[in-house]
């Protein structure tokens, strides 16, 4: 009798383990598959970002000394600037046209456009927000 | 000064750093003779890059421009350069961001003379 109640005891322990064993294995595959989820997630924005990131943003081309006319007068130096801001380093908030915009101010009402043209660059840091890039456009107005 | 505000210091300076380049000549008068000069039919272009290395170290960003400038008057080996259009582009490298500027243009040289 008492090898008996020993014997269940025994089965019913080895019982238990095995459960705790398949429960043990069940959450370890399911916390495995929340983190490869995650890890999916993570890789598919680094590729995302990767992608992006490595090709990058191109502006326009922008006429910056046109053909002069012949007979051609030059005026007063005129300048222009404008920046942009990549946005948290990756988010191009108006930084693509900065040359652009930056030749029109300078322009303003002349109509020739401008000639003996100079470009000067300059960037800066803004903590949390991201990187602010300015082009200043110098030159001559075409009469 | 204490240690703890010297190095809120450099923090504030490492990160609030900027950068200012020089003027840049990249469309310059034409010949005041335009006979004397002829147009090369190839066009000119040249590229000019830098890189920022980790956001606040420029290598090369604010010459970007003049190296654009010298590289399209050694492409079509001309002495000066016409219809200048000029196009940046910009990508993130994973060390800091690589800015590059191009300059397309029509390269002028001196006209050979006819024998």
């Amino acid at each position: 009798m008492a090898l008996e109640l020993c014997g269940n005891c025994i089965r019913q322990l080895r019982l238990r383990a095995v459960r705790n064993r398949e429960e043990d294995l069940s959450s370890m595959f399911e916390k495995r598959r929340g983190a490869s989820k995650w890890h999916r997630l993570t890789a598919t924005f680094a590729v995302a970002g990767a992608v992006l990131g490595l090709h990058g943003c191109s502006s326009f081309p922008q006429l910056v000394g046109p053909r002069l006319p012949a007979g051609y007068g030059v005026g007063e130096v005129r300048t222009g600037s404008a920046c942009g801001l990549l946005f948290l380093g990756f988010i191009p908030i108006k930084s693509n046209s900065r040359t652009e915009r930056a030749y029109k101010t300078a322009v303003g009402s002349a109509s020739g456009g401008l000639a003996d043209t100079k470009l000067r660059y300059s960037w800066f840091v803004i903590p949390g927000a991201g990187l602010l890039l300015c082009t200043d456009v110098e030159g001559r107005s075409i009469q | 000064m204490t240690m703890r505000s010297r190095s809120l210091l450099l923090l504030v300076a490492l990160t609030t750093t900027s950068c200012v380049g020089s003027l840049t000549t990249v469309a310059p008068l034409p010949p005041a003779s335009p006979t004397s000069y002829e147009e090369i039919k190839r066009p000119a272009q040249g590229w000019g890059c830098g890189v920022l290395l980790f956001n606040f170290i420029p290598i090369g960003v604010n010459e970007r421009a003049e190296k654009a400038y010298q590289r399209a008057l050694e492409s079509v080996a001309a002495t000066t350069l016409i219809d200048v259009r000029v196009t940046e582009r910009w990508s993130w490298i994973f060390v800091g961001f690589k800015f590059c500027t191009r300059i397309d243009a029509t390269g002028l040289r001196p006209a050979r003379t006819a024998k």
